[in-house]
C-alpha cells in the first residue's frame, strides 16, 4: 500500500486505524524509502510545531502600536504642508502648461496667420500688377466678353475722370475764393451784416 | 479563540471615535500579522514595515469593514495582500539592484532562544524557496490551521487549485527541510 502525508498525520495523531496502522509499522521496518519519507514528514511537522509557538519579545511587540501612533502623528503633521505642496505644484504645473501650449502652439498658430496673411497680400499684389493673367484672359475671351470687359472699363475710366474734374473744379473755385477781393463787391457794413447773421445761425 | 462578538464591540466603539478600542484590537492581533508577514518575507526588517503598513490600512479602512466575516480573517486577508504586494516591490528592487540580495538577518533581538532561531532561519529558508502561492497556502495550512474553504475565500482561489498548490510546497519543503536536518 502506498502512504501519504495524510496517512502520516492520521498515524502521528492517533488516528490511523489499529489494523492500518500495524500495518504501516511492518511496512516502515522493511521499507527504506517509506521510513525516509516518513521521517521527513514528521521533522517538517516538529519544525512546524516549534517555530509556531515562538513568542515575539516583549521589549519588540509592546513598540508596534507605539510607533504606530508615532507614524500616524507625524502623518497628520506633514499632511497639511503636503496638501499645500500638492496644490502649489499643481498650479505650477497648470502655468507651465498654459506658458508652454501658448509659445508651442498659439503663437505659432498667430505667426502662421500672420505669414499667410502676407503671402496673401503678396499673392494679391503680384496678381494685380501681373499683366499676363489679363491679357490671358483677354486672349481667351470671345468678341462679347470683350466688349463687357471694356464697357466696364470705360465706365470706370469715365468715373475717374469726372470725379478728378470735379476736384480740380472745387480747387479752381475755392482758389478764385481766396483770391477774390470782396470789398470790390460788397460793403463792409454788408459784410459785418453777413458775419453778424452767420454767427446767430445755428447749424 | 477569536471572540467576534467582542471584536464588533471594539469597532464599533473606535468608528464612534475612542481610539483606545483600535488599540485593544491590535494588540490582540498584532503578533499575527507579524508572523505571518514574517513567514511570507522571510526576515523581520521587511515583516516589521509590512506591519505598520497593515495597521495603517486597518485604521483607515475600518469604517468600511461591513461586519460579514471576523475581523481576524479581514486583517488575516490585508496582511496577506500586503504581504504579496511588498515581496513584488522586493523583487522589482532586487531586479534592479537597488536592494541587497542577500538574508536580511538583523532580527532585533525579537526571538532570544538561539535554537528557536536557528528552527526558524531553517524553515523561513525553505519557504523563501516556494513560489508565492504555494507559500502563502502552506503557511494558512500549517501555521494557521487553515481550511482549504477559509484559504479559498482569503485568496479567491479554488479549492482544487489550493490543493494542488499545497501538494507541491509540501513535497518540496519535505525535500529542502530533510536535507538540511
Amino acid at each position: 500500500m502506498k502512504y501519504n502525508d495524510e496517512d502520516f498525520e492520521n498515524y502521528l495523531n492517533g488516528k490511523m486505524p489499529e489494523i492500518q496502522k500495524i500495518e504501516f509499522e511492518k511496512l516502515l521496518i522493511s521499507s527504506s524509502e517509506l521510513k525516509n519519507d516518513f521521517d521527513r514528514y514528521k521533522k517538517l511537522k516538529e519544525l512546524i510545531t516549534n517555530t509556531k509557538s515562538i513568542r515575539l519579545n516583549e521589549d519588540y511587540s509592546s513598540t508596534i502600536l507605539y510607533r504606530f501612533r508615532n507614524n500616524l502623528q507625524d502623518d497628520k503633521k506633514v499632511k497639511p504642508f503636503y496638501n499645500i505642496g500638492a496644490f502649489a505644484t499643481a498650479v505650477a504645473s497648470i502655468m507651465l502648461g498654459f506658458i508652454l501650449t501658448v509659445n508651442l502652439f498659439i503663437k505659432n498658430d498667430i505667426d502662421k496667420n500672420s505669414d499667410f496673411q502676407s503671402i496673401i497680400e503678396n499673392e494679391k499684389d503680384s496678381i494685380i500688377n501681373s499683366f499676363d493673367i489679363t491679357d490671358r484672359l483677354i486672349s481667351n475671351a470671345d468678341s462679347e466678353s470683350i466688349q463687357k470687359i471694356d464697357s466696364v472699363y470705360n465706365d470706370l475710366l469715365f468715373q475717374n475722370i469726372n470725379a478728378e474734374s470735379d476736384l480740380n473744379n472745387f480747387y479752381a473755385v475755392t482758389s478764385d475764393i481766396e483770391n477774390i477781393d470782396l470789398e470790390q463787391f460788397i460793403s463792409d457794413e454788408k459784410i459785418d451784416q453777413i458775419y453778424a447773421q452767420l454767427m446767430e445761425k445755428e447749424f | 479563540m477569536h471572540n467576534i462578538d467582542d471584536d464588533f464591540k471594539l469597532i464599533k466603539s473606535f468608528i464612534n471615535g475612542d481610539e483606545s478600542a483600535f488599540n485593544q484590537l491590535i494588540y490582540k492581533y498584532q503578533e499575527r500579522i507579524y508572523w505571518h508577514a514574517r513567514r511570507m518575507t522571510g526576515n523581520h526588517l521587511d515583516a516589521d514595515e509590512i506591519v505598520q503598513e497593515v495597521l495603517l490600512v486597518i485604521y483607515n479602512k475600518i469604517k468600511s469593514f461591513e461586519f460579514k466575516s471576523s475581523f481576524y480573517t479581514w486583517v488575516y486577508a490585508i496582511t496577506n495582500t500586503r504581504s504579496i504586494n511588498y515581496l513584488k516591490k522586493r523583487s522589482v528592487k532586487r531586479f534592479f539592484s537597488l536592494e541587497e540580495t542577500e538574508n536580511k538577518l538583523d532580527d532585533n533581538n525579537i526571538i532570544l532562544n538561539l535554537e528557536q532561531k536557528q528552527q526558524l532561519q531553517l524553515i523561513e529558508n525553505a519557504l523563501q524557496k516556494l513560489p508565492v502561492k504555494q507559500r502563502e497556502v502552506f503557511i494558512m495550512r500549517n501555521y494557521d490551521e487553515m481550511s482549504y474553504e477559509e484559504i479559498s475565500e482569503i485568496t479567491g482561489r479554488a479549492v482544487g487549485t489550493l490543493k494542488a498548490n499545497y501538494f507541491h510546497a509540501i513535497n518540496k519543503i519535505k525535500e529542502l527541510v530533510g536535507n538540511e536536518i
